[in-house]
């Protein structure tokens, strides 16, 4: 009896506490979006022919903090891609021809706020690429 | 971070802060710097690896399931956002909304002093900027049953990759040009002194 009264309180414990942290993240969530707005309400004079894009406009905003830089990464051949989940025909890439390496970066693999550009070196030239 | 509603790069090496969109360091020990921008094209998978069958491929974990190329079969989407590409160097931009290039899949152009040509493929709604000059001679494209051919020599050329199939110029490459494919408000914002080609009323 008393097991059982333990295992529902834990459940419950747990509800109330993933309730709380939800309930916590929103209300940070919350914050953000209000400084946001205020940011943009008061803030940065939107580029223009009069206010072109250039150090003087540059008006940045930290809405997530860094993430490192991805320089390492699995890179098949078109014939071993055959078959994997991971790359699918009708998934759109970017492709690049560059000196004598071709190389493809589906687009969906840098949409993630974690996961924006590939540090990568393609016919012997360091690129980045992004979307 | 963002700005403009677009994304900012950070180098671990100076940690200047970089426009995603014009590749420029806008803060800090680079300021003033801008990034070459390398040539790629948007296509789906299949269509490039047919072209190019000894394409090597990025396989990471999927971030999304979008991004497929059913997405971008309505280039202005419900939110009245028109996809273009674009073409920019620190003087000058010119950009062209890929819905209009539906109607004129074979577009001959120039971009500061440059030939060049646009080519919409309907086969795969693949857009790509190549430049039209073959050594010193310019030439000008049309499209015929599906094929990109040139007026000077007739010879026929792969839409996508730029190279001559057959004719006197076979073999030889079209210049493959660094478009941007952006939508139309995040260029306008960026590039505000951007020209626009327009159809012919």
């Amino acid at each position: 009896m008393s097991l059982v009264r333990i295992v529902v309180l834990s459940v419950v414990g747990a509800a109330l506490g993933l309730w709380g942290l939800e309930s916590y993240l929103h209300y940070q969530r919350g914050l953000k979006m209000a400084e946001m707005n205020k940011y943009w309400a008061n803030g940065p004079q939107l580029l223009s022919l009069e206010n072109p894009p250039s150090p003087d406009s540059f008006q940045p905003m930290q809405v997530i903090s860094e993430f490192p830089a991805i320089e390492e990464f699995e890179i098949l051949t078109a014939e071993n891609s055959a078959g994997k989940a991971e790359v699918v025909d009708d998934d759109l890439v970017l492709g690049v021809v560059l000196g004598d390496e071709i190389r493809a970066y589906p687009i969906n693999m840098m949409t993630g706020p974690d996961r924006e550009i590939f540090n990568d070196t393609l016919g012997g030239q360091p690129i980045a690429a992004t979307w | 971070m963002l700005w403009e509603h677009s994304l900012v790069m950070i180098d671990k090496e100076t940690g200047s802060l970089w426009s995603h969109l014009l590749g420029e360091a806008m803060r800090g020990p680079l300021e003033g710097e801008v990034l070459e921008t390398i040539p790629s094209v948007m296509t789906d998978w299949k269509s490039w690896k047919e072209k190019y069958p000894q394409s090597t491929v990025v396989a990471m974990t999927r971030k999304s399931l979008e991004y497929t190329k059913l997405q971008f079969l309505t280039p202005t989407d419900e939110h009245g956002r028109a996809l273009l590409i674009g073409l920019a160097n620190r003087e000058t931009s010119r950009a062209w909304i890929l819905d209009e290039l539906k109607n004129n899949p074979v577009l001959n152009d120039d971009f500061a002093e440059s030939p060049l040509v646009i080519v919409y493929d309907s086969q795969n709604d693949t857009t790509v900027l190549h430049g039209r000059k073959i050594d010193d001679q310019v030439l000008t494209f049309r499209l015929e049953k599906d094929e990109l051919i040139d007026d000077q020599t007739n010879s026929r050329w792969d839409l996508l990759t730029g190279e001559a199939v057959s004719g006197k110029l076979k073999g030889k490459t079209l210049q493959k040009l660094p478009g941007i494919i952006s939508y139309d408000f995040a260029w306008k914002n960026f590039h505000p002194e951007s020209t626009y080609w327009k159809p012919a009323k």
